[in-house]
Formats: C-alpha cells, structure tokens, sequence
C-alpha cells in the first residue's frame, strides 16, 4: 500500500472506501493533492506502478480532491493531465483504476485525456461529494432547523478564507453598492 | 525517473485565479481593493470557523443573518465544485446565494436540493463570468436590504419548508451516492 502523507480515509468518506473494498482488492491510494504542485513527486509515487500485472481484481483509486490549475476554461487540468501522462509513461493500466473526484461534469475531460494520452477510457470516474468536508450523519443537529429567530442582525453573512479574486471581488462589489455594514463579514487575505 | 513533459505553473498554483475583467470590473476593483487586500477582518458575531470541528457545519451565528453568500473555493472554473460552505448553508439551515461555478445552483438542484428563486432571481448563477454572476448577485442583496425586518421575517417563514427540504435531502443525497458508487465501480 502507498504511504501517504495524509490518511486517505480522512479524505474520502469511510463509506466509500468500504463499498470500494467488499469488491475490490486496493492495491494503493494516490492523493493528487499531496502531488500536484509538484508533479515530479507524483512521478516518484506512481514509478512504484510501473508495469504493474494488475490481477483481475485489483484496483488503484486515485483521489482527485483539490481545485486544479485551468490555463483557461476549455482546457485540461493541469493535475489530470500530468497524472495521464505519467500513467502513459510508466505503462500503468487505467482500466485498473478508479477515479474519484469532487468536480461534477468532469468525467468528459477525464475520458478525454486517457484515450488521448494512455489510448483508453475504460476508466471509472466516479463523482462524489462524499469527502471529509461533507456532513456527516452526527454533524447533522435537528435543532439548529428550528426557525425561532425574531430579528435579524444583519442581512446577510460571507465568510471568506484564502484570499481569492473572485472573494475579493465580491467584498469589492458590496462595498460599491454600500452594503459592507448591513453584513457578518470575514476575511483573512494577510499573506 | 520521469523526465517528459509535464506542465506546471511559476509559482506552483493549485488554481487559476485570473478573472474576466471588462473595464468597469477593474475600475471596481481598484477603487475598492485596498479595504480588503492584505488585510484581515472577522465580524465579531463570527464564532469558530471552517476547520474547527465543533463549527465547520454548525455555525448557528448564520442565523442571525437572513441570507448566506457562499464564497465558494473557485467561481471561473470549468467544473461545479462545492466543499464545506455549501453544506453548512444545509445543514444550519439558512437560505443562501453561491459565487461559484457557473450554474452551480442548478447542480445542486440536480443533486435534488432546493435553492431560492421563488424569492429572488437566480439568474445570476446561469451568467457566463464571474463578475458578471458576482454583480447580478450584489444587486439582488441590494434589493433584499430595502426591506424591513419584519417583511424579511415572513419571507423566511416561507421559506421554512425549502430549508427542511435540503436538510433531509443531505441523507438522500448521501445514499444515493453511495448507491451510485455501487453501481459504478
């Protein structure tokens, strides 16, 4: 099994990787987010595949769990592409690999870039919102539903993490129409 | 060792942050940038925030707002994309506006959620760049903070059973995926 940095079941829910696992035999888990900056440490984690006579049963999954770098919109991903080309360059079976990804409608451009790239798109893409960051059934508490507010403190809320252009964009737009003060605002964009 | 042509970006960067500015777009910007750029500011309503376990989803100070404009994690991007920023607007049970993908609300629709737009246009989610959806947005929260607080109120009761709606449907939703996974793979 690969080591990764991050507990891959910490990424993709429990249950998933469950279901993945009464039916396959998993033989390693790719994070392509602990590699994409780098892809040259993707190749040195996916060399460990080269060639690899995969049984019948066999399955890597790989998880596609970060935003990657479009140099426009109807381009290729930056990570999708590299890690094709590097499955390409180490002769890696992609019918033995299961995709799972966090982009909805992506499955064209994924099936795109393996035929093009490795000469196949026999390769399951699987989209999911099951991954650390969506609810679980315990996050789930009934009694936050119960609509007894009587006044509000503010119109509206917009919290805003990582400096983005399209976050800073949106506080630029409220401040334009002077609606700054009528909102629960944060942002942490202090490099 | 792989030495072929692999592409990467100078400095590494996980996401395209370039926007489709028209002109006035960057005069907005500009004029207004330096408020935000370099700095840091929480409202003091805010408690805990997206990687604290106890608030990640659970940040009941949304409720003292009317409505939560999600700042997804990317807007001018080919792909729908939603993390914990949408869920939580579920699962605290709070309307909301999305700055994301283009037609992010109508994924979610497809995912069998509700959205809002029996009390406000939606349209600005189905326009093609950022600033343009980001604009068309600001202006339907400019719209909703003329009315007062007791009409906002009534609104939101309205909108009670919409809210009930997709907090249910976070367990359908959940299942149905997994089913999905077992039909897929």
């Amino acid at each position: 099994m690969t080591q990764t940095k991050q507990n891959p079941l910490t990424i993709l829910s429990t249950e998933v990787v469950d279901i993945v696992r009464e039916k396959y035999n998993v033989i390693g888990i790719i994070v392509l987010s602990e590699h994409d900056l780098y892809p040259e440490e993707l190749a040195t984690i996916l060399v460990k595949y080269c060639s690899h006579n995969f049984s019948h049963n066999d399955r890597l999954i790989v998880l596609h769990d970060d935003t990657d770098y479009y140099p426009n919109l109807n381009s290729v991903g930056n990570t999708v592409y590299n890690f094709f080309r590097l499955c390409a360059n180490f002769d890696i079976s992609v019918n033995h690999i299961l995709f799972f990804t966090n982009h909805y409608n992506i499955e064209e451009e994924i099936k795109s870039v393996a035929k093009t790239v490795c000469n196949s798109n026999n390769i399951a893409v699987i989209c999911t919102s099951l991954w650390a960051d969506y609810p679980l059934d315990n996050n789930i508490d009934q009694t936050l539903l119960d609509d007894s507010v009587t006044t509000y403190e503010a119109l509206y809320a917009c919290l805003n993490g990582q400096c983005r252009e399209h976050r800073l964009l949106t506080l630029c737009m409220m401040s334009e129409h002077r609606l700054l003060d009528r909102g629960v605002v944060s942002y942490h964009f202090k490099k | 060792m792989y030495h072929g042509p692999l592409r990467t970006t100078t400095p590494p960067a996980r996401i395209n942050d370039d926007l489709i500015l028209t002109e006035r777009f960057h005069d907005i910007m500009s004029k207004h940038r330096h408020l935000f750029k370099d700095n840091n500011y929480q409202h003091p309503l805010i408690v805990g925030g997206s990687n604290h376990w106890n608030t990640k989803f659970n940040a009941d100070f949304l409720k003292k707002t009317f409505v939560y404009v999600i700042t997804e994690t990317v807007s001018e991007y080919p792909h729908r994309y939603f993390s914990e920023k949408t869920w939580k607007a579920m699962v605290t049970g709070v309307p909301f506006m999305i700055v994301g993908s283009q037609n992010s609300l109508q994924e979610l629709q497809n995912f069998g959620f509700k959205t809002f737009n029996k009390w406000w246009s939606e349209h600005y989610d189905t326009l093609p760049t950022t600033a343009e959806r980001i604009e068309s947005l600001v202006i339907e929260l400019k719209t909703l903070s003329e009315l007062d607080n007791k009409t906002l109120l009534q609104i939101r009761s309205e909108m009670q059973s919409t809210i009930n709606h997709n907090f249910n449907q976070l367990k359908i939703f959940k299942n149905k995926q997994l089913d999905n996974i077992r039909n897929k793979i």
